[in-house]
């Protein structure tokens, strides 16, 4: 089991290379999608309501869609720092 | 002023007001509608834009799998699908090691601008292949507006899109601008959607190509030769198994590995060089590490424009098949000698016998029989004997110049007794002035035995006749011709290549009583014909039309004759592989 303090952390450093992977305004305005993420301008996900997990998919999602498997690996390698959330399915 | 007339009044100021707040209803509404009617035309002016970038990127794009191709493709047609200062590109080129940056500014910036920008593209990169890619050995290549470095302005918004082929990122494109907010996830998603769909259909064309691509690999693996193949750089596309190991040169091998392994033996680079420039398959043997191996060398060539694309070389093992010629061939002359012996033997004691005169008629008979057959069986025996030579490359010919008519006028003379117990005709025609040949006067005479003992014994009726004149082409004799023809049994199209090989005895031959021949004879002329450095044929009309053989024999030149004082050994080696 994971606190809602590593999600926090897992999302705002994914937010954060989507960032610089894509540019501020594209990352921003997909992670800004998604229901229940309050993110800031820096990418800092300041508040999660509802269920984490399924937050997490549907960033992860969204950033698919853009990047394709270079978003995919870029989860992977940032889930191997939070051993306790579970890992998304490509 | 009475209730009615106030009820009235207040009526229709009620009415009044009512259809002002109507009409400003109906007019909001109307506004509405004809903003949404606007805002409709901009978003459907918008999506056909689109939808000819699209068309136009697809276009250009083609069947094309160069992922790089596909990043400047789709950087140079950003076009008015949204505003920008600058859009620039980086390739990873994987096959040359290579990155390259290119800029294309729009909007007159500064230096610092497109430094700005290209660092953000290498931290985009960094960050996606996981790995830092720094500035060092970058290629740069700036286009468009003029820089300007009075100018102060920053990268206020920017949006990158990389291109990703098979999972694998090819490159990465940016749209820069100086202002800030330029780029929305709305005015964005287009460009989103073009990269996706783009990489998408190179990887599915991509996907069948690796698919071809492995069962080919899988094919030429499974193969017993070795072979590689390169292309026009020389860079080393594929290469199997068989020939590493053959080679000796490890399991990932570079071309210069494998030119290396073969220095001394086989000049590789010139061997492909000679391929792509000559267009000739080229075919030699070559000794390697205790192993003789054959090596082809052909051009690969484009289906489409006819244009070389690279080398194939296949290396053929032929240790065993050398090694079982050279047994079977000294088993053949081993034997071969073995049984000259006793047929002269055999042959010999006959003769000596013979001419005693108090034999019956029967033993006389008898005695005739044992020297015509062990004659015959020497004739089968020389015959077994020129053909090893041949196949081994030691059947010499000792050419120097002759009078070519007198051996032919010798020859028919010496047939001409068993032309007439067949009523046959043997007439010469050598044409006046015949130069002199050039030729092994001893082989040649074989040939001539051959080919006028095939015309006794396949006509039954009619002439022979013998003829050598010269061969003349573009007004100077080339050779001398010689024919052979005969108004015997005939030779059907579609069996005279037959001929000339071994044991290339006909079926009608056969039939028509040469059966104690060994079908060697032809096979061995034409080995002497050209260990000459002449050649030979047939024609015939057919079955029942007679046939004439043709050989050529080179003219003796002047200072050949007076030059050499012994004649020219020619090893036949050649003749006998062909």
């Amino acid at each position: 089991m994971s606190d809602d303090s590593d999600y926090k952390n897992l999302l705002s450093d994914l937010i954060k290379k989507q960032m610089v992977m894509l540019g501020p305004s594209v990352a921003l305005a997909k992670a800004r999608k998604v229901t229940g993420l309050t993110v800031d301008d820096a990418g800092q996900v300041t508040a999660i309501s509802g269920d984490p997990q399924e937050a997490l998919k549907a960033l992860a999602g969204e950033y698919m869609a853009l990047s394709g498997q270079i978003a995919q690996m870029t989860l992977d390698s940032l889930l191997e720092k939070y051993p306790g959330i579970k890992k998304q399915n490509s | 002023m009475d209730f009615t007339t106030l009820s009235l009044g207040l009526v229709t100021i009620i009415g009044t007001l009512a259809g002002i707040a109507g009409y400003f209803l109906m007019r909001r509404k109307f506004e509405r509608e004809l903003e949404n009617g606007r805002a409709g035309q901009v978003e459907l002016a918008q999506k056909a834009y689109e939808t000819a970038v699209l068309k136009e990127i697809g276009d250009r794009i083609g069947y094309s799998l160069d992922g790089a191709k596909i990043v400047e493709i789709v950087s140079g047609s950003l076009g008015k699908l949204l505003p920008y200062s600058a859009v620039s590109y980086i390739i990873l080129d994987s096959k040359e090691n290579k990155v390259r940056f290119a800029c294309n500014v729009s909007e007159t910036v500064s230096a610092n601008f497109v430094r700005e920008v290209k660092t953000k593209m290498l931290a985009a990169v960094s960050e996606m292949n996981q790995e830092p890619l720094t500035d060092t050995g970058v290629d740069e290549a700036i286009s468009g507006a003029i820089l300007d470095d009075t100018l102060t302005d920053k990268v206020a918004s920017f949006f990158n899109l990389p291109v990703i082929i098979s999972g694998k990122l090819v490159g990465l494109i940016n749209v820069s601008s100086k202002l800030p907010g330029q780029y929305g996830e709305k005015n964005t998603e287009v460009l989103y959607r073009i990269a996706k769909q783009a990489s998408e259909a190179v990887s599915r064309l991509q996907e069948v190509l690796e698919n071809e691509k492995g069962k080919l690999a899988q094919a030429v693996d499974s193969l017993s030769d070795g072979l590689l193949m390169v292309d026009t750089k020389y860079q080393l596309a594929i290469i199997n198994h068989k020939l590493k190991s053959l080679l000796g040169v490890g399991d990932k091998p570079e071309i210069f590995d494998i030119v290396n392994a073969l220095s001394g033996q086989l000049d590789l680079r010139t061997k492909m060089e000679e391929a792509i420039s000559r267009g000739e398959a080229s075919v030699l043997e070559i000794n390697f590490k205790e192993k003789t191996l054959q090596v082809f060398a052909d051009r690969v060539m484009d289906r489409e424009n006819t244009k070389p694309i690279g080398v194939v070389v296949l290396f053929h093992d032929i240790t065993d098949a050398r090694a079982l010629e050279r047994l079977k061939s000294d088993f053949t002359s081993m034997m071969v000698h073995e049984l000259r012996a006793p047929l002269t033997s055999i042959k010999s004691s006959v003769e000596i016998l013979k001419p005693e005169g108090q034999k019956s008629e029967n033993t006389k008979k008898y005695l005739g029989i044992i020297d015509s057959t062990s004659q015959i069986m020497l004739e089968l025996v020389n015959d077994l004997l020129d053909v090893a030579k041949l196949e081994s490359g030691k059947f010499d010919i000792v050419a120097a110049s002759d009078d070519l008519g007198a051996v032919i006028k010798e020859r028919a003379e010496s047939f001409e007794p068993v032309a007439a117990a067949k009523s046959l005709k043997i007439t010469v025609d050598i044409e006046e002035g015949l130069p002199q040949g050039y030729f092994d006067k001893i082989r040649t005479k074989q040939v001539l035995n051959n080919l006028l003992s095939n015309a006794v014994k396949y006509s039954e009726s009619g002439a022979i006749t013998v003829s050598a004149k010269k061969e003349v082409v573009n007004g100077s004799a080339v050779d001398i011709l010689v024919s052979v023809a005969d108004t015997g049994i005939g030779i059907d199209a579609e069996d005279i290549p037959k001929l000339f090989s071994r044991f290339g005895q006909l079926a009608a031959g056969r039939k028509a009583g040469a059966t104690k021949s060994s079908g060697l004879g032809l096979f061995i002329a034409k080995g002497i014909v050209e260990g000459q450095g002449g050649k030979i044929w047939c024609q015939s009309q057919g079955a029942g039309s007679g046939s004439t053989f043709y050989f050529t024999v080179p003219i003796a030149k002047v200072e050949k004759r007076t030059a050499r004082e012994t004649p020219i050994v020619f090893s036949t080696k050649k003749v006998a592989q062909a």
